[in-house]
């Protein structure tokens, strides 16, 4: 029997950014909508600014492995590109979120008073909400840099930007879980982000059987990525730890009252749902197996 | 017009004549096939034999390539022919994982066949011919058409099994051969509409 292999030309450091850039944009995302709804005041304000910095990392961390010398640079300077390129869309959307993302975090940090404009100004808030659009685009697009690919059934999937979207606001829950074990919080904020974060986790899951489902319907090579797909790793590591646990402890912190009790469980759940984030993107990415050129 | 090749495959001997043929016209280095012979086995026993593909760069009319290129490196010309400008070209493979034909392959590094240290001379003038960082393909050797010439795979081939011509002549080679013969192409259901097509598949 032949071994079944993945494709090997993106690795980890495309995992990474798949992973940083939906973490980055769910964690500015649920920072701006605490902000608007008054929860969580510092929380908010901290998680605004790690939204753009962590985007900012996954995207330097991207261009490192993907991009040769100065030609980089044309991702931006080529727009012609973005009317085919679901790369250059991604830049451009990640850019544009980074940019408003900071524009509207910045003012409300120490050394930033300077700037001609605050968070909850005019001016401050239409970056805000440019920013929160664009937050919704960025975990979706490696969805479809991966989706459009016709060659690896796995990835020329409709569930995988929708998957993404989910996983990547899911991850952004819980980096607000962790940064809550140390700032002032209270537990009517808490709860709400641990019923965001259960509602993703649950959606995610449904998205993800489904997502298996039909990768393993799809001829094949199909079948070999959903072999590939679902080892021990993925059904213990994304499904059981990072979905089913985090939900279980989810639904138990909504029960408590307790403030510690209520942090420690987000933060635990929280840890949870970020390893099974890395693992599922490296999941998908590297049991992308292609079709043979002469049949499928 | 549009260029384009006929294979028979009924021809094809698997000797790796076009193989060879193309790496010493591109002086691609050791790990890069632009042109290869995939052999298979076809059959069950006591009726099975081994069957041979020849494959590179199929220039479809609608290149999959194209469309995922970030930075414009990936063109195509009026003639058909898919290529990539090196000086455009930020090597970020997605060009590789879109293509359906496995024909682009990333030049991490140039290495000389004989080891390092062991350069030929001839690698050292085509190695120059080649951007490290880059993604390499077939160009159905586009520097040797401008001088009336054949691709390599084509003139080399031993039992005649390549034609190449102009697709949208009716009156060439190929296209005759293909028009008798019917021709057909690999992953058709793709819509790629390759211009590399295969006689008595």
């Amino acid at each position: 029997m032949t071994e079944i292999k993945g494709q090997k030309h993106w690795g980890w450091m495309v995992v990474l950014d798949l992973f940083l850039a939906g973490l980055g944009a769910g964690t500015f995302l649920f920072s701006f909508v605490l902000d608007r709804l008054g929860e969580c005041p510092e929380l908010a304000r901290i998680g605004t600014l790690i939204g753009p910095v962590v985007v900012l990392l996954g995207s330097v961390l991207l261009l490192l492995d993907l991009g040769e010398g100065g030609h980089v640079l044309r991702l931006w300077f080529h727009p012609a590109a973005l009317r085919t390129s679901w790369i250059t869309r991604g830049a451009w959307l990640q850019t544009g979120f980074i940019i408003f993302g900071f524009a509207h975090a910045l003012p409300r940090f120490a050394g930033f008073a300077w700037l001609p404009w605050d968070a909850s100004g005019g001016l401050g808030l239409a970056f805000g909400w440019a920013a929160a659009v664009l937050a919704l685009t960025v975990p979706v697009y490696p969805g479809m840099v991966l989706g459009v690919i016709r060659s690896i059934p796995a990835w020329n999937n409709a569930a995988l930007p929708v998957l993404f979207l989910f996983a990547g606001l899911n991850t952004g829950i819980a980096v607000l879980q962790l940064v809550a074990l140390g700032v002032t919080v209270d537990v009517a904020g808490l709860h709400l982000l641990a019923i965001a974060g259960l509602v993703l986790s649950v959606l995610l899951l449904l998205t993800l059987a489904a997502y298996v489902e039909i990768v393993r319907h799809t001829g094949t090579t199909g079948r070999a990525s959903a072999r590939l797909l679902t080892s021990g790793v993925f059904v213990w590591g994304v499904a059981v730890a990072g979905l089913v646990l985090p939900i279980v402890l989810l639904a138990v912190s909504l029960a408590s009252t307790g403030l510690a009790q209520v942090r420690v469980l987000g933060a635990v759940s929280a840890v949870l749902v970020l390893a099974g984030g890395l693992l599922l993107r490296h999941a998908v990415v590297t049991s992308g197996v292609r079709m043979t050129v002469r049949s499928d | 017009m549009r260029y384009g090749m006929a294979i028979d495959l009924k021809k094809c001997v698997g000797c790796n004549a076009c193989t060879v043929a193309c790496r010493m016209e591109n002086g691609t280095p050791p790990g890069i096939l632009l042109c290869q012979v995939e052999k298979y086995e076809v059959g069950t026993y006591p009726a099975a034999r081994m069957d041979f593909l020849p494959r590179a760069c199929m220039h479809c009319a609608e290149p999959p390539c194209l469309e995922v290129c970030p930075t414009g490196a990936t063109y195509q010309r009026e003639d058909g022919l898919v290529l990539v400008d090196p000086r455009k070209c930020m090597g970020c493979r997605y060009c590789v994982l879109a293509c359906p034909y496995e024909a682009r392959h990333p030049l991490r590094r140039i290495e000389n066949y004989y080891g390092p240290g062991t350069v030929t001379p001839w690698e050292e003038k085509k190695h120059k011919t080649l951007t490290k960082g880059t993604v390499q393909k077939c160009t159905f050797c586009a520097h040797r058409l401008g001088d009336g010439r054949q691709p390599a795979c084509v003139e080399v081939c031993p039992a005649n099994a390549r034609c190449f011509g102009d697709l949208d002549d009716p009156e060439s080679d190929v296209s005759r051969v293909v028009a008798r013969q019917g021709g057909s192409v690999l992953k058709a259901e793709l819509g790629t509409c390759p211009s590399v097509y295969y006689l008595n598949s």
